[in-house]
């Protein structure tokens, strides 16, 4: 057992035994992770905040029937997107587009891609993503800003591991038309 | 496969070039608020609930048992609910294996 799955044992023992001090750890250990996942998805920080306020309580509440079937990072990261998912259709003012040609031509994300040139901040990133399909955009976000294997994200969103080398190709492919449609209103 | 992965490696580059801004953190002061939420919900042990479940298992199971060794008429099997004949003359003499 390595030093890292020992200390994350020990974490979850603590976490079970309700050990406040352990919740304090949990936080400093994984509100990154939740709180960008959140932020990405989102693409606000108040509502991101909201959401990553929504999985801590979710994790302290259900934390004693955590059975490590898988790892406390995976689990944590399916709450996140699950508490995403359903707060975004808790909270959603109107009906998404769910035609990318749709929400394309409603765009109005000002940014100026050109080629190879890289949009100047995250945030035009973050609102390209957000004309993206939710699990388009889900497996985009746990793969490349937070970096996690691709055998984790499909554990995370329950799917196989093609299924989810489809999402990103698909969720990739849209980005550049969203990129490039940005460039043509420029 | 891999040509087509390539063909998006411009949009991997993107993410992996704005990382580190993408990957925002709380603000500092934010674990306040999800301490205060935290401090008022109700902890429920896992620990201690599974242990009084198993020692309750236990005492039961026990319990039983005793009983078992207590009254073992109540729990052994009828006399006439199996019976067995048993042939008058079985015995190995009465074979022959070279008939």
């Amino acid at each position: 057992m390595s030093e890292q799955s020992r200390n994350t044992s020990q974490l979850i023992r603590r976490l079970q035994s309700g050990d406040q001090r352990a919740f304090k750890d949990l936080f400093d250990l994984y509100q990154q992770d939740i709180y960008s996942t959140a932020l990405n998805y989102s693409n606000s920080p108040s509502d991101a905040k909201d959401i990553t306020q929504e999985v801590f309580i979710k994790i302290f509440r259900s934390i004693s029937s955590f059975q490590a079937k898988s790892t406390l990072r995976t689990w944590i990261y399916r709450i996140t997107v699950n508490t995403a998912l359903s707060w975004k259709k808790k909270h959603r003012k109107h009906q998404d587009p769910t035609d990318l040609d749709v929400a394309l031509t409603h765009s109005a994300i000002d940014d100026s891609y050109t080629g190879q040139t890289l949009p100047d901040t995250s945030q035009n990133l973050r609102a390209s993503m957000s004309l993206l399909p939710d699990n388009q955009r889900i497996a985009l976000i746990l793969s490349y800003i937070e970096s996690l294997p691709r055998q984790e994200v499909a554990d995370i969103l329950n799917l196989s591991l093609k299924a989810v080398e489809s999402l990103l190709m698909r969720g990739k492919k849209n980005m550049r038309r969203i990129l490039q449609n940005q460039e043509s209103k420029s | 496969m891999k040509q087509e992965r390539d063909q998006y490696r411009d949009i991997e580059e993107l993410f992996r070039a704005n990382q580190s801004q993408l990957r925002s953190r709380a603000p500092a002061e934010f674990w306040n608020d999800v301490e205060k939420i935290i401090q008022t919900i109700p902890v429920r042990h896992i620990g201690t609930r599974s242990l009084v479940a198993a020692a309750a298992a236990a005492v039961l199971l026990l319990g039983l048992n005793l009983h078992i060794l207590a009254n073992p008429d109540v729990y052994a099997p009828e006399s006439n609910s199996l019976t067995v004949e048993q042939p008058s003359e079985l015995s190995i003499s009465n074979f022959s294996l070279y008939e």
